[in-house]
């Protein structure tokens, strides 16, 4: 199945935002980080600034992202990773709200209490977590509610090559296969998991041949490609929505900047990342979409324009929205 | 010109050598601003702080930009002192793009104090107030309905001193002075100026004093010692023709009242239907800080007070 | 870095791969397994320079494999090995328990003594930095609460090391947590008193022994880890205005050192329990029950105080963070109401 005129416009425009929001990340990031803002002595502070804390982003994996979620509807269910951004977006979560979260602003999607790795919007249906393999039970458990509803809606459980060596990965795939049900689980596979490349974490090379062990179809996407992603993803949903039952789809992505911010990345060559830059699937997806027409200088100035007009519209509702107040803090623990 | 520099406080405890960070401007260049009002949000190490201006006028220049960071005393923005209308609302414009108005200034300081308000557990009750016995006298002394519902507020908090104060952190805390605040409608967001010892003056008084205070308030030479510590707040939508309404608390105060238009309506008296001209009164309360029953008794008296023209 | 003199001072990281490396020079049966703990140094440095010392066969990166590797510590423990395992985050520990608390703490009874494990797992505790709740917990009051598993928590570099070469020659399961804000990382703010001088030469610190880490005579506080250097920063302050704070440095939960508590508060009568873990069920109740069981010896002049997590999990936003994890200011306030005139 190819992607229509208006899917490829979505996936162009949807790839740039997310590029856009992430990479302005790095440097917002680092304020109130470096020296001369910080504690004497120390080179970096992790508490520091507007956006204190842990920072995982997902530039270079935007296909994985837009590839599935150009397939969904806000009532299917996604559950994402500690590197939760692209998902997010793709998915539908308000740019202004997440980011107003990530600031821990009031006017967040959880008024500051969950921050980066724990993005919750049920309106979209949208979660997840910063504990490695924890999206596919949940994932399954949609799935089983959309079975006994009747309900043709799915559920995508998003995790790293990594975290296919968690016990859930292997505990949540029996159960899908063993009840059919309509779960799409798709490893993104950056090769890296924080400093443990691949080959030295997993007993197998591709986590597709993991599937058969689990009574589903495997998938290998071989290309960090938005087009293969949407092809194969849209085959796994089609499959599900249709009580077809689960797939396993392993997805080669890159990751362009480190495993968290502020790491410095002693573990990966150098070159690696600039390398991964020259595959670069945006300016793979204008080119494929110029060459049918889709796309044309005028059009791209203006999603170009349009995109990043949203992600400083973003950035700039978060910095000038209330911090929320201290005594929040002890709200919500209950219902 | 005047400079708006960083405060010595916030750095007090950093180490030698250590800079502030500038996180957000919440003005930008051009803008009014009013004494007192928070213009940036800063950050020392771990200590957040606002820098807020020093007198009214407009901010001529951002020296410090977003993101960068500054000494201790380093020159943040520039101040061009005077007068002029507050808010920064655009005015209403032909231009065919949609109109976008920045939460900055006012309009900035109001959606964070909105904020803040609407998650209070808020009651609101209300009365009809048939006003037959008063409105003779507000033709004769060419009052406002809004000028007798301050004089009856200001007596009736007196006996009811449970409405009378604030929510703080681990107390309520009723206050002694009756300090009533009157909501007032700029261009863009709303002021409450206080009247103090509002129960020891008398209606003409606090008519006079009410009139003045909203004129200062719409002209922009409202001191900024105006509006701080209200004991209790009225507001009143009657001049746009509203019946009645819930107004948002003005936190951390326990309760508002919110005024309906004096209008002809149809009422029951002695079992007979008769014309008479009425307002609805809608008290709301924070329930944490007072409970139904002392709410609605104050508000009864209110009425009767009102209706009695006790004032 | 260290200089080779007796005066040196290390940070808790490195005072905590020392202890590692010396115990691992002195005996081949020790290994470390856990995840980026080899070409990375341990994601809070505990196990930094291992790698080029000791190889991958003895220092081992592993899959993000809990229940696996834990499991297999348990494993080459019962077989004679002395293996030292790290769970990344306490935080992570969920995915697998069962092997602690079901396996680890309990085969040396349910085998009448006969099966030793002596396994260390290195964890890394507490927040302060805003990683939100699944990253910043401390979570010591749930381990000390099963039976069999011994709880260690150093507050600073020359208690770090002795106790870690204590819990690797000890023959049972020992926890060891280790605190993030006062490891001396150079990429997080942290309280510098935690960073100190580290004698080079091997060195064991009994478990069971609290240390007084500062003499008063008017409020004793009871408190581990981070909250230590908290502590010993309020006191300092209270100093200032007359109020001799004694404040007394657990070390160790699990043997817990009843009697040096029950001492101090005997002397001052006053007790505040500063503790980063969340407040009930935990640590800071275990401790009044120290006090409530002796109040025939020990005579109080105030109501006990706990300073904790209020049983929130630990929220993101910086404020909201600050609010709910007890601060220096936070500690000092409980201190004034304990000697207020009256109380």
């Amino acid at each position: 199945m190819d992607p229509n005129q208006d899917q490829l416009l979505w996936m162009y425009e949807t790839m740039l935002v997310i590029r856009d929001f992430e990479e302005r990340m790095v440097d917002v990031y680092l304020e109130g980080k470096l020296p001369p803002a910080i504690q004497h002595g120390l080179a970096f502070d992790i508490g520091g600034g507007p956006v204190p804390g842990e920072m995982h982003l997902a530039a270079g994996q935007e296909p994985v992202a837009v590839g599935t979620c150009a397939h969904l509807r806000d009532e299917d269910t996604v559950v994402g990773t500690h590197r939760p951004h692209h998902f997010a977006i793709a998915k539908g979560v308000p740019l202004d709200k997440l980011a107003a979260e990530l600031f821990g602003k009031a006017t967040g999607l959880s008024r500051g209490k969950g921050g980066h790795m724990h993005i919750f919007d049920p309106e979209h249906n949208f979660s997840c977590s910063g504990i490695e393999g924890a999206s596919m039970p949940p994932a399954t458990g949609a799935a089983l509610a959309y079975k006994k509803l009747g309900r043709d809606a799915v559920a995508i459980a998003f995790f790293g090559e990594g975290a296919a060596n968690q016990g859930t990965f292997h505990e949540a795939l029996n159960l899908a296969g063993l009840w059919q049900l309509p779960t799409v689980f798709i490893c993104e596979d950056n090769r890296w998991a924080i400093s443990v490349p691949k080959s030295k974490s997993t007993a197998i090379a591709s986590n597709a041949d993991r599937a058969a062990a689990y009574g589903m179809p495997g998938v290998e996407v071989e290309h960090n490609d938005a087009v293969e992603m949407f092809e194969a993803a849209g085959e796994a949903i089609a499959r599900a929505r249709g009580g077809g039952g689960p797939t396993l789809i392993e997805v080669q992505t890159d990751r362009y900047l480190g495993h968290f911010q502020g790491d410095a990345e002693v573990y990966r060559p150098k070159e690696e990342a600039s390398e991964l830059r020259q595959n670069d699937p945006i300016p793979k997806l204008a080119a494929q979409m110029r060459s049918v027409g889709v796309l044309d200088d005028a059009l791209d100035e203006e999603i170009t324009r349009r995109a990043a007009q949203r992600v400083t519209d973003a950035y700039q509702f978060a910095r000038e929205s209330p911090l929320p107040d201290p005594a929040e803090a002890l709200e919500h623990v209950f219902v | 010109m005047i400079d708006i520099t960083a405060p010595a406080e916030p750095f007090a405890d950093a180490g030698e050598g250590v800079e502030g960070l500038l996180e957000t401007w919440l003005v930008g260049e051009d803008d009014r601003v009013l004494a007192g009002q928070p213009v940036a949000d800063a950050i020392v190490v771990k200590t957040s702080f606002q820098i807020s201006t020093p007198c009214d006028g407009t901010l001529a220049e951002i020296v410090v930009r977003q993101g960068d960071t500054f000494a201790s005393g380093a020159v943040l923005a520039r101040l061009e002192p005077g007068e002029g209308a507050p808010g920064g609302g655009a005015a209403p414009s032909a231009r065919s793009e949609p109109q976008r108005l920045p939460l900055t200034g006012i309009r900035g300081a109001v959606a964070r104090e909105m904020t803040l308000a609407w998650q209070q557990p808020r009651v609101a009750i209300g009365v009809d107030v048939d006003m037959s016995a008063a409105v003779g006298l507000l033709e004769e002394r060419d009052l406002s309905p809004t000028h007798a519902v301050l004089r009856a507020v200001a007596l009736t908090l007196r006996e009811h001193p449970r409405l009378n104060g604030v929510l703080g952190d681990d107390a309520v805390e009723l206050a002694r002075e009756v300090n009533v605040g009157l909501a007032v409608s700029l261009d863009e967001g709303v002021i409450v100026p206080v009247i103090r010892g509002a129960d020891e003056k008398s209606l003409s008084e606090l008519a006079a004093e009410a009139r003045e205070l909203a004129a200062a308030a719409r002209d922009g030479s409202l001191p900024g010692a105006a509006v701080r510590d209200g004991t209790f707040t009225v507001s009143t939508l009657g001049a746009t023709g509203i019946d009645w309404f819930t107004p948002v608390l003005n936190t951390p105060q326990i309760a508002i009242l919110g005024v309906g238009r004096l209008t002809e309506r149809v009422i029951a008296r002695d079992g007979v239907a008769v014309v008479a001209p009425a307002m609805t009164l809608t008290l709301v309360f924070d329930h944490r800080a007072v409970d139904g029953q002392p709410a609605a008794l104050f508000l009864a008296a209110l009425r009767d007070r009102l209706a009695r023209c006790e004032l | 870095m260290a200089v080779a003199t007796k005066e040196r001072t290390l940070t808790m990281a490195q005072a905590i791969s020392e202890a590692i490396g010396q115990e691992m020079e002195r005996d081949e049966r020790v290994f470390v397994m856990g995840e980026d703990i080899g070409a990375y140094g341990g994601i809070f440095s505990a196990t930094s320079g291992l790698l080029d010392r000791f190889g991958p066969d003895r220092i081992m990166d592993t899959p993000i494999s809990e229940a696996g590797f834990i499991g297999a510590a348990i494993g080459a423990a019962a077989q004679g090995m002395r293996p030292i395992a790290e769970l990344m985050f306490v935080d992570f520990f969920g995915v697998c328990m069962d092997q602690i608390y079901n396996h680890l703490a309990k085969n040396t009874y349910m085998s009448d003594g006969n099966v030793k494990l002596p396994v260390v797992i290195t964890t890394a505790i507490g927040g302060g930095y805003s990683d939100a709740a699944q990253h910043s917990q401390c979570l010591y009051g749930t381990f000390a609460h099963v039976p069999g598993l011994k709880i260690v928590v150093p507050s600073n570099a020359y208690d770090a090391k002795g106790l870690m070469i204590e819990a690797i020659r000890d023959d049972n399961p020992v926890m060891f947590f280790f605190h993030k804000g006062i490891m001396g990382l150079p990429w997080m703010s942290y309280f510098e008193g935690s960073t100190t001088a580290v004698p080079d030469d091997e060195y064991t610190i009994p478990f069971g022994q609290a240390a007084v880490a500062r003499e008063g005579g008017d409020v004793t506080i009871v408190t581990l880890s981070q909250m230590v250097q908290k502590a010993l920063v309020a006191a300092e302050q209270l100093a200032a205005d007359g109020i001799s704070v004694e404040v007394l440095d657990l070390r160790t939960l699990v043997p817990l050192d009843r009697d040096a508590v029950a001492a101090s508060i005997a002397k001052t009568g006053r007790l505040l329990i500063a503790d980063e873990d969340y407040r009930s069920f935990g640590l800071s109740g275990e401790i009044c029950a120290i006090v409530a069981e002796r109040l025939d010896t020990i005579t109080l002049k105030a109501p006990v105080k706990r300073l904790a997590v209020p049983d929130v999990p630990i929220p993101y936003s910086r404020p909201l963070e600050r609010h709910v994890i007890p601060q220096v200011d936070g500690i000092a306030s409980a201190v004034r109401e304990l000697v207020r005139p009256g109380t």
